[in-house]
């Protein structure tokens, strides 16, 4: 294990007795959003909706209160935040959110997560997360859940490739 | 009520796109600019021993679904900007996995509902990535600002030996 990952793995679970209900997930911040973050991402997946990275199009065209930080990034930082949170024993499962409010540029967003229920079956420990994305205008722009699982105390590892089902 | 979904648009509900997998293995390079793109600093990015547990370096869990890209030869997208200097730059022909592409007359636009998605495991280095998708529903409902059709379309992404690496259901508005 790198040093990065060991001081991530002081903040993560490694097993579910560690886990309790209402335990807050680590968050990840980032921001402020630049243009230039936005530009990077679109021409990385190149995807040239010009929302995100040309102003006079967002603003004037489209009526926008400014280029939009993209959803298709979005998703990653939480998907992110969960399965480091998760690692390096546990596996995210699954993963849900909607696109319910805009992230603007100059937005610095706090993805965040707070643990809801926790259960054991087959020998595994599952974890069931209210996730979102908080920007400065206090709205949780991305609302979703995810389900995460660790395993027991002196417990099976929880298996990889992680099977279907 | 279903004012907008015509027999032909139903008819695509079940259907399933065409098998796509990407024009070359999953590189290093592409890997980093894609890390560093999405703010990921995580080691097992780069780092073939910390990503050990996962049989050697990694993308990040949701790369499969930015993984198939325009291959080799394709037409230049923005070539269209030429004769239509008020596209948004959106192709949701594209978008949808080869699909058959939705179009609703009076919903002319395209909003990412949001996602959900189930993880099998991460993509390596070297992975050549397959994607196909299917129309799981297409529905009509009324939006506070007017009717929208909200299309889901789960994909499903693997590997050269067909594994599973992830499963996501996409939700795409229309209104």
């Amino acid at each position: 294990m790198t040093e990065t990952q060991r001081a991530r793995a002081t903040s993560s679970p490694r097993c579910l007795q560690d886990v309790a209900v209402g335990d807050a997930i680590t968050p990840l911040v980032r921001g402020p959003m630049t243009p230039s973050h936005l530009m990077r991402w679109s021409a990385a997946i190149e995807n040239w909706h010009r929302i995100h990275y040309d102003e006079p199009f967002a603003t004037e065209h489209d009526g926008l209160p400014g280029l939009l930080v993209n959803g298709s990034w979005k998703q990653h930082v939480l998907t992110q935040m969960m399965r480091e949170w998760l690692a390096p024993d546990g596996w995210l499962v699954r993963i849900q959110f909607s696109f319910r409010r805009m992230d603007l540029v100059g937005d610095t967003l706090t993805a965040w997560g707070t643990v809801t229920e926790t259960q054991e079956r087959d020998g595994l420990g599952f974890v069931t997360c209210e996730i979102g994305i908080e920007n400065p205008r206090g709205e949780n722009s991305t609302p979703g859940t995810a389900t995460g699982v660790l395993p027991l105390r002196g417990g099976r590892p929880v298996p990889y490739p992680y099977p279907a089902g | 009520m279903a004012a907008h979904l015509t027999d032909e648009i139903r008819a695509l509900v079940g259907q399933t796109g065409p098998r796509l997998t990407a024009a070359h293995p999953l590189g290093p390079d592409e890997l980093r600019r894609f890390t560093q793109a999405v703010m990921d600093d995580d080691p097992i990015h780069w780092d073939a021993d910390a990503g050990a547990r996962y049989g050697g370096v990694v993308a990040p869990l949701l790369y499969p679904v930015n993984a198939l890209r325009r291959p080799p030869g394709s037409a230049d997208p923005l070539d269209r900007l030429h004769g239509d200097p008020d596209w948004d730059g959106t192709d949701l022909g594209s978008g949808l996995g080869g699909l058959p592409p939705v179009r609703v007359p009076g919903l002319p636009r395209v909003l990412n509902g949001g996602v959900e998605a189930e993880f099998h495991q991460m993509a390596r280095v070297g992975d050549v990535i397959s994607a196909q998708a299917r129309y799981l529903d297409i529905s009509e409902r009324a939006g506070k600002s007017g009717p929208m059709v909200i299309l889901t379309v789960e994909t499903t992404y693997t590997n050269q030996d067909d594994a599973v690496l992830v499963r996501a259901r996409s939700t795409v508005i229309m209104r």
